[in-house]
């Protein structure tokens, strides 16, 4: 029952958002594309029966791209757009506006134009495969970080992704454990790439190599000075059962790093409940449903503590709660 | 009447394409049921050019060309899992366009392939009871209305959506998807002159409907007044008034006149 509770915990994990870390890598892609793009925008200027007109625009659409206002910029990269339509530069900066105003669509479209004109470059490649991704088209999304990475082989982000996409969506996680393997030795200071290694291996049950990897990454994290949690939670979960007390201040760790993620206030309510200290675990269960309140798990947990605690009547309304959303949310990877 | 149908045509298709968006992944009250509600499920374009030729198609503004880049991508893509969504979008064309054949065949087509698609059942169920008028196969087409409606229903019940999306929010659509479902009920009720039954569906899509619809509204204040109930006739019609749009609201007030010189206030 406890490894069936602490499998759910695990599954849990691997459910969470893929859209976030997406996120994360776009931003990312987009910061380093930003001063590339600048210097585009700045470069040489583009042939022009208006040229005053369409530099100031470029001049525009660069300094708002750099400052991620994205809103202002995407009118601006249309317009130059309609100035240079062979162009394929200015699709993708509309592709890339229209992403960051999640657009995926719009994205998809603008992108396409800028490859159809002959652009054949990484950054193109990546954000079309994550704009594929985030409409959950991935045969396209693995081939675009196909194409990423055969034009970048030494860039460990279309790896990252692919193990992502393989970890989160497909569960296959010895196949993903080879990305981010791959992605480690790519960029052996990413932690996240790091963490999804030893996620991989705890899911593949070789908890020793899982409890090594965790901690490599949660060096990263420190050296970094990330507030990335899951390395910590990470090392929580393994330890929760055998050294309970090692697991409780890993835990405690995860929630003062990201005190917005229910799942390392549920991480911290298990092993308060392991230590007896209900009250306690009570109090992070409750901080977990108010952050996540349509899931599922965390009311049916709050439930059969409210049981143990004796208050039979809350452990009800918990019950309930947990078998309305049960039956209306589809727990799946989203 | 057009303008109104326009606007919920394209309101059909904001909903489609967030569905596509989402079923796909976020959040969405149409989104799909049963296989597509799981990313690992969404149907898949197996090559660029097929996601380029189904996103012109869903992104298309003018029904005309939403109908030929259906075809085209039919005879393009035969074997696409992307067939249905297709056939969902030139069927909301159709619909645009007051076809209602071709709503009809483009509909049982998407239905074909996705045969427990809420909006497609729903767009169906309440086109078919308006569109009967001379036609020799009008009762068969009402009982496949009510029997779509139906499904819907089912379907409705199925449905599991993402997490990221706020149950309130959920229980809205689900309210506004149900109440459709029985302002086709109603329609076919009416078609049947099953007057009491008919007052009874309008009743609950009407006022079951979170976001009130002057086109309901208007649907009960007329069955009331086909049932003798003038006093509920006018207070349907009134509301059907208030609540638009224009076309209807013209609609409403004729209807209010009619009412034995009752003005709207």
């Amino acid at each position: 029952m406890a490894k069936q509770k602490l499998q759910g915990l695990r599954m849990s994990i691997a459910f969470r958002s893929f859209r976030f870390l997406s996120f994360c890598l776009i931003v990312l892609q987009t910061l380093t594309e930003s001063s590339r793009i600048w210097a585009q925008t700045v470069g040489p200027a583009l042939q022009s029966n208006s040229p005053v007109s369409a530099d100031d625009q470029k001049r525009t659409l660069g300094e708002l791209m750099r400052q991620m206002r994205w809103v202002e910029a995407a009118p601006i990269a249309q317009a130059l757009v309609q100035t240079y339509p062979d162009d394929p530069n200015w699709h993708y900066l509309l592709g890339v506006a229209r992403w960051r105003l999640e657009d995926p669509i719009a994205a998809i479209q603008a992108l396409r134009e800028a490859e159809n004109r002959g652009m054949d470059t990484p950054p193109l490649h990546k954000a079309l495969g994550l704009a594929y991704y985030s409409i959950n088209q991935f045969i396209l999304f693995e081939m675009q970080m196909d194409k990423a990475s055969k034009l970048a082989p030494l860039d460990f982000e279309p790896i990252y992704s692919l193990g992502r996409y393989r970890e989160s969506i497909l569960n296959d996680y010895s196949g993903a454990l080879k990305f981010f393997e791959r992605a480690t030795l790519l960029q052996p200071d990413h932690s996240k790439s790091v963490y999804y290694k030893g996620h991989c291996q705890e899911m593949l049950d070789m908890w020793p190599e899982a409890l090594g990897t965790f901690q490599s990454a949660i060096v990263l994290v420190e050296k970094n000075r990330e507030r990335f949690s899951l390395p910590y939670q990470g090392m929580a979960r393994l330890l929760l059962e055998t050294k309970t007390a090692q697991a409780l201040v890993f835990a405690r760790k995860a929630v003062e790093l990201e005190p917005n993620l229910d799942s390392n206030h549920s991480t911290l309510a298990r092993i308060y409940e392991l230590q007896g200290k209900l009250p306690e675990a009570e109090q992070q269960l409750q901080i977990a449903v108010r952050l996540s309140p349509n899931k599922p798990g965390n009311h049916y947990v709050l439930s059969k503590l409210y049981r143990s605690l004796g208050r039979t009547e809350d452990a009800q309304a918990q019950l309930q709660t947990f078998q309305k959303l049960k039956a209306t949310y589809d727990e799946s990877p989203q | 009447m057009n303008r109104h149908n326009s606007l919920r045509v394209k309101k059909s298709k904001r909903i489609l394409l967030i569905a596509f968006a989402i079923m796909c992944g976020s959040v969405c009250p149409m989104a799909q049921v049963g296989p597509f509600s799981s990313p690992a499920h969404a149907p898949q374009a197996k090559t660029q050019e097929e996601l380029d030729a189904y996103l012109q198609i869903a992104t298309g503004q003018d029904p005309n060309m939403v109908i030929r880049n259906t075809e085209t991508f039919v005879s393009q893509y035969s074997q696409s899992m992307l067939l249905g969504m297709a056939y969902q979008y030139q069927m909301l064309a159709y619909e645009q366009k007051s076809d209602f054949q071709g709503l009809l065949s483009a509909g049982e087509k998407a239905l074909k392939l996705q045969p427990d698609n809420v909006n497609t059942l729903l767009t169906l169920a309440n086109a078919i009871p308006n569109a009967l008028a001379g036609r020799p196969d009008s009762a068969d087409l009402l009982t496949r209305a009510q029997e779509y409606a139906h499904r819907a229903l089912r379907g409705i019940d199925q449905m599991r959506i993402p997490l990221t999306m706020p149950l309130e929010r959920w229980e809205s659509s689900k309210a506004e998807m149900v109440s459709r479902a029985h302002e086709a009920f109603g329609q076919v009720a009416m078609k049947r002159n099953q007057l009491p039954l008919a007052v009874s569906e309008f009743e609950m899509a009407a006022r079951g409907n979170p976001k009130p619809r002057g086109s309901q509204f208007y649907r009960l204040g007329a069955a009331y007044a086909a049932i003798g109930n003038n006093n509920g006739a006018v207070t349907a019609l009134r509301r059907a008034a208030d609540l638009g749009p224009d076309a209807l609201r013209e609609l409403a007030e004729h209807e209010l006149k009619e009412l034995g010189g009752m003005h709207p206030e």
